[in-house]
């Protein structure tokens, strides 16, 4: 039998011996009391999940911060922490190269962002109908999700082929174009080609979140809507959209930091070239730290990046506050 | 009986146990061994990106039964490594964080990264005085801290059917090699000229075209000026971009390679061991017509590829061990098993001397290595940002080659900013 007291720790002494001696000379009792206890006990538990984040987030981001303030050139991390120097923020922040590679990050993130969502949001609509074979439909919808990066990549580096890649013999075959293109190795028209994969591997996800939101609208609005007169679009603008607002929200913050950090499209397809045409910040961090040695400048870029993408987070919440 | 106080002490032992065992644990994973010692003897960690790339990984596979059965109490643990950007990260890393394979070995281009970074041990007392100049490569700041185990003059392959049925000879100038690119070219029927790659960033848009720069009497830099603007430069780039206006666009080196062995190019430029991928590669139908032929230019353009380092950090029984395997590896001996294997010189010249009457090129490669001027840059300041410099290279060949700018404007843009770079 357990006994509770509702006294804390002087209902429990109740069950403790008496000590000996007299009471002048009993010493205080080291315990501690229960809610010091429970609070210390909270704290222990807690300790494996401080240390994991302390292990994985706290100490790479630490890590970098040192290194991105500690002076000159140099390949080693054992050199972070040797002196304190803020110039490769302030090289950071002033080359001209840094806002031209946030600017390619803009439209590499839009321009794969919006067609994505766009894509995602008319196959959401579309598998929220009842028709024959939707729940087969709905998984291979998904497979885009499923595929690495990198493996995608290699698909679409043949397909975009200048010689020998499909799209260059479909758009010859249309009358759309006379020549080749080598999409890859032309600066006018290398982010396009490194845009497409990003998005064919993005729309599912936005699809996927899109149909969640959508099976939550009750179908009585719909039919309340129909009776008041409305037509499809009507129906879209004031019972749909508002319907999936939220989680379209989030998943745009969620796709757009994602693309914004993107490595795997488009290092493989171009390595950030030609003529720096696909060089976004990610693909600048790693070229100035695993291609230049030069790890201060790239850690510098770094917290300059997530700096960034936090700023994009607190605007973006903040006008979906507003809104 | 149990009172609440009771359990509470119990739980917040086990709480802190929890903890620190957890602690404990991760202490553990990061205390890790690296591997390179123990009871048993020395193991050596050798990443290699020729283990699975024949001839190469006979002779590889051969050497390292031979040194471990010279060294018993020695282990080679030889790994396949993808020789690709990936690689070269991970090699990066792993110095960085001071525990870097005992064996390293990279290409050239990728070793200025790390003996510019002071990572790479002087082995200048194992490389035999009688190495060719290409050797000279791997000097840096007065030490030897590589050893070329890949080395050759710039080879021309060509489809000699491809050439009969257009009507041309082999070339024996850049002038004929451009006339007989341009004839032999015919798109509609999926046949290009010559064969040279142009997707962004490929590691051989530097070798070919340094190739026509070099061959032509030019060269990028003169140690740590450069030189873009010299009429040799712009005269080689000018032959460049007319011989790859026959090549299909975009193309990367994987695709070059396939395209000539398949019989569909006329022309590609490669290393003296490319005859050996061929003759395992090509179809039967091909192979009799692609051969090999010295560069048509001047100079005999060249480069020593593919080196072994030993990390600095290295000492005690792992530094000897490491050593022994480099002096095997550089010995007579198994130089003589290289040429054998590979069907191409071995960086000792000596060691082919007996091979030449049983192969029908070997006398040529030889006479290419021999003649062979580096396409690499020879200035330190240069070495050192290497990657940097031959980015800009690329990207002025991505302007030229795509008409954008004229050779004179896209070299006088690179000669003006490689200048303020380097404060020349």
């Amino acid at each position: 039998m357990t006994t509770t007291s509702t006294t804390g720790s002087a209902g429990a002494r109740e069950f403790l011996p008496a000590p000996a001696g007299p009471p002048s000379a009993r010493r205080r009792s080291p315990r501690l009391s229960l809610g010091r206890r429970r609070t210390i006990f909270g704290y222990a538990l807690l300790t494996p999940a401080i240390l994991f984040v302390g292990v994985l987030i706290a100490y790479p981001l630490i890590l970098s911060v040192q290194l991105s303030i500690t002076p000159g050139r140099f390949a080693s991390l054992n050199s972070a922490g040797e002196g304190i120097t803020f110039d490769h923020y302030l090289t950071v922040l002033t080359s001209p190269e840094t806002w031209a590679s946030l600017l390619r990050t803009g439209v590499y993130v839009v321009g794969t962002v919006v067609p994505a969502f766009a894509v995602g949001l008319a196959i959401a609509l579309l598998l929220r109908e009842a028709f024959p074979g939707r729940r087969w439909l709905r998984t291979m919808i998904l497979l885009p999700w499923a595929v690495p990066g990198v493996a995608a990549s290699a698909v679409f580096l043949w397909m975009f082929d200048a010689s020998f890649g499909v799209v260059n013999k479909l758009l010859m075959h249309l009358g759309l174009i006379s020549q080749p293109i080598a999409w890859y190795a032309d600066p006018h028209t290398a982010m396009f080609a490194v845009i497409v994969p990003t998005a064919w591997k993005l729309f599912p996800f936005f699809a996927m979140i899109l149909l969640a939101a959508l099976q939550t609208i009750p179908g009585d609005l719909y039919e309340a809507a129909r009776v008041d007169g409305a037509g499809r679009f009507q129906q879209f603008v004031h019972v749909t959209w508002p319907g999936v607002r939220g989680a379209a929200y989030i998943a745009l913050v969620i796709a757009s930091l994602g693309v914004y950090r993107e490595f795997d499209f488009i290092f493989p397809l171009t390595r950030g070239g030609p003529n720096d045409s696909t060089t976004t910040l990610a693909i600048g961090i790693y070229q100035e730290s695993f291609q230049y040695s030069n790890m201060g400048f790239a850690a510098a870029l770094g917290i300059v990046s997530i700096v960034i993408a936090a700023v994009f987070v607190l605007l973006v919440g903040r006008e979906r506050r507003k809104g | 009986m149990i009172t609440r106080s009771t359990r509470g002490r119990r739980a917040a032992v086990i709480g802190v146990s929890l903890g620190v065992l957890t602690t404990a644990l991760l202490s553990g994973c990061s205390g890790a061994g690296n591997g390179s010692g123990g009871a048993d003897g020395v193991v050596l960690e050798f990443p290699n990106f020729q283990a699975s790339e024949a001839p190469f990984s006979t002779w590889w596979e051969e050497f390292v039964a031979a040194f471990e059965e010279k060294y018993p109490d020695v282990t080679v643990d030889m790994t396949d490594s993808q020789n690709s950007d990936r690689y070269q990260e991970t090699l990066l890393t792993r110095f960085a964080a001071g525990d870097p394979p005992e064996i390293v070995q990279q290409t050239t281009t990728n070793f200025f990264q790390l003996a510019g970074a002071d990572y790479l041990a002087d082995v200048g007392d194992l490389v035999p005085s009688s190495w060719g100049p290409l050797q000279d490569t791997y000097e840096w700041n007065g030490e030897t801290v590589g050893v070329m185990t890949l080395a050759s003059g710039l080879v021309l392959y060509y489809n000699e059917k491809l050439l009969q049925d257009a009507g041309v000879d082999v070339p024996t100038t850049p002038e004929e090699l451009v006339k007989a690119a341009e004839a032999v070219y015919d798109p509609a029927n999926g046949i290009y000229g010559f064969a040279g790659v142009s997707a962004p960033q490929d590691p051989k848009l530097y070798n070919e075209s340094a190739m026509f720069v070099v061959g032509s009497g030019g060269e990028w830099f003169d140690g740590d000026t450069p030189d873009f603007t010299s009429p040799e430069v712009i005269k080689g780039l000018g032959y460049y971009k007319q011989a790859l206006a026959t090549a299909p666009p975009g193309l990367q080196f994987t695709q070059r390679n396939e395209l000539f062995q398949s019989g569909k190019a006329g022309f590609m430029v490669e290393n003296a061991n490319f005859l050996g991928a061929i003759q395992q590669q090509a179809p039967a139908d091909v192979k009799p017509f692609l051969k090999p032929a010295a560069v048509p230019f001047p100079n005999e353009p060249g480069l020593a590829s593919v080196e072994l380092s030993i990390p600095k950090s290295l000492d005690g029984p792992t530094l000897e061990a490491a050593r022994n395997f480099v002096a095997l590896a550089v010995s007579p001996e198994w130089q003589k098993r290289y040429a054998e294997v590979i069907g191409a010189p071995a960086p000792d010249p000596d060691s082919t001397a007996d091979l030449i009457a049983q192969n029908p090129y070997m006398e040529l490669f030889v006479q290419l290595q021999d003649e062979a001027v580096s396409i690499l840059p020879t200035g330190p300041e240069v070495r050192k940002d290497f990657p940097i410099y031959r980015k800009e290279i690329f990207d002025s060949l991505v302007s030229i080659t795509s008409g954008a700018v004229s050779i004179e404007d896209a070299m006088k843009q690179l000669q003006s900013s490689t200048e303020s770079q380097l404060g020349s």
